[in-house]
């Protein structure tokens, strides 16, 4: 079993009807199969650790937060339903989530000056995995992001990437709090269209 | 709720609400279903975006999750119906995943529960922050006084909250009994004749004491009052402006945390 959960990382194009969907291993993993939580660990653990560390940026934290993260797919496998969004999507939606309470959790002690830069705007994906469907996602999420305007990216990429409200957001570009609100809404969208995100 | 409201489902998607309009956000998302499906199609692209950085974990890190998992025991699954039960109950329906379990789960029945100070805290916000958006400008220095007194409850070091939920109707209760103070909230009322108003009490040994009377509309003011020696909260339909002894029966009433 362990050996198999090594499968995805290599020729998952090719393989891609034969395995099992992540929602197929969380079932799995909802009754306690460990093993399921193995090959689930390995089509998530590079999404969620990226995630987690493009917020956080320090690698010890970031590794500490994705753990936790995993775990608590694990441990809460037995409410995730299928008709609520995607296995990918719940585990990312929590990760960031987590990513983002840790940011302003340690901004309520420390004045954190060395997050958020403006250069994070014009380079949000270096450091990134190599195996060919990352570079896919990657390359198509930039294309997708080439699509939005200017102050539609700078937002979404400060929000998502960097952690910030949107009020954090509004302050480092120097917009008013509506426009943030409605460019962070707008730019999603048209992301959503571009990237043919099922419903 | 307005229009105003649904346009955070972007920044929502995002994290990028504070922790009080996050909750604030629940509440409406609660009710409105083309809110909630929007956020799911946002969320799922900001999943996207999240792919798209994936890194190549250190082996380090599958050791220490296969071996922490193996030591955390799962959650049952829920009830079919949406309500946990036993002893699990209340983590069950606040997951704040913000996807798989909506914060606020409305429930058949009255049903009452007890959670933190910190958690009572954002849920008094939340209140006061509904109600001034739902308010005209004008009032917000008032929901500012309220949110004040409010929050002095909370911060009692014996806080305690009780929230309730009928149909479309949620109440939540603080009380401090160090403070003899309770605080009151409630969202989604049903609406009442021009000449009536809901009246809050606070129910013990020696008899039911007025809380307060609730402002008009679906999300009325928080209250303030005193406790007393109550031990649980009702709410009366009055003659408008309110009395000093309940003219009914509750139309609900919840008990308070001891």
């Amino acid at each position: 079993m362990r050996e198999r959960a090594r499968g995805p990382q290599h020729g998952t194009l090719h393989a891609v009807d034969a395995e099992p969907t992540p929602e197929d291993l969380m079932a799995l993993v909802a009754r306690g199969d460990e093993g399921a939580f193995e090959r689930l660990y390995d089509v998530l653990a590079g999404p969620i650790l990226g995630l987690v560390q493009r917020v956080l940026r320090d690698p010890a934290q970031s590794e500490e937060v994705a753990q936790e993260v995993l775990v608590e797919l694990w441990r809460t496998a037995t409410r995730y339903r299928p008709d609520l969004g995607s296995v990918r999507t719940w585990a990312l939606t929590l990760a960031h989530r987590r990513a983002v309470d840790r940011v302003r959790s340690a901004q309520a002690t420390i004045n954190r000056e060395d997050r958020v830069a403006r250069s994070e705007v014009d380079r949000p994906f270096d450091q990134v995995a190599d195996e060919v469907s990352s570079r896919l996602e990657r390359e198509q999420v930039r294309r997708c992001m080439d699509t939005l305007t200017a102050l539609q990216r700078e937002s979404v990429v400060l929000a998502y990437y960097g952690g910030n409200t949107y009020r954090e957001v509004a302050q480092l570009l120097d917009v008013p709090l509506g426009t943030v609100k409605t460019r962070l809404r707008d730019g999603l969208i048209r992301l959503r269209d571009c990237l043919g995100v099922a419903g | 709720m307005n229009a105003e409201i649904h346009m955070l489902t972007g920044a929502y998607a995002l994290d990028a609400l504070s922790g009080t309009e996050r909750v604030v956000f629940e509440h409406h998302m609660a009710e409105c279903e083309s809110c909630a499906a929007e956020v799911a199609e946002l969320q799922d692209t900001a999943g996207r975006l999240g792919s798209a950085v994936a890194v190549t974990p250190p082996p380090s890190l599958r050791k220490d999750v296969l071996a922490a998992a193996r030591q955390v025991r799962q959650q049952p699954p829920l009830a079919p119906s949406g309500v946990p039960d036993g002893p699990d109950a209340p983590d069950g329906p606040v997951t704040p995943t913000g996807q798989i379990a909506p914060v606020v789960t409305l429930r058949p029945r009255w049903q009452v529960w007890t959670a933190s100070a910190a958690a009572a805290a954002c849920l008094v916000v939340a209140a006061v922050f509904g109600v001034q958006s739902v308010s005209a400008q004008r009032e917000t220095r008032q929901a500012q006084e309220q949110l004040d007194l409010m929050l002095s409850v909370l911060s009692a070091p014996d806080a305690k909250i009780a929230t309730a939920s009928a149909g479309d109707s949620r109440a939540t209760a603080v009380v401090s009994q160090s403070q003899g103070k309770v605080a009151f909230m409630a969202m989604g009322m049903p609406p009442l004749p021009e000449d009536r108003s809901y009246q809050v009490w606070s129910i013990g040994p020696s008899g039911m004491h007025s809380v307060g009377v609730m402002t008009d509309g679906a999300d009325p003011a928080p209250l303030l009052g005193a406790l007393a020696d109550g031990t649980a909260i009702g709410v009366t339909i009055e003659p408008r402006g309110g009395s000093t002894t309940p003219s009914a029966d509750p139309v609900m009433q919840f008990d308070l945390p001891a």
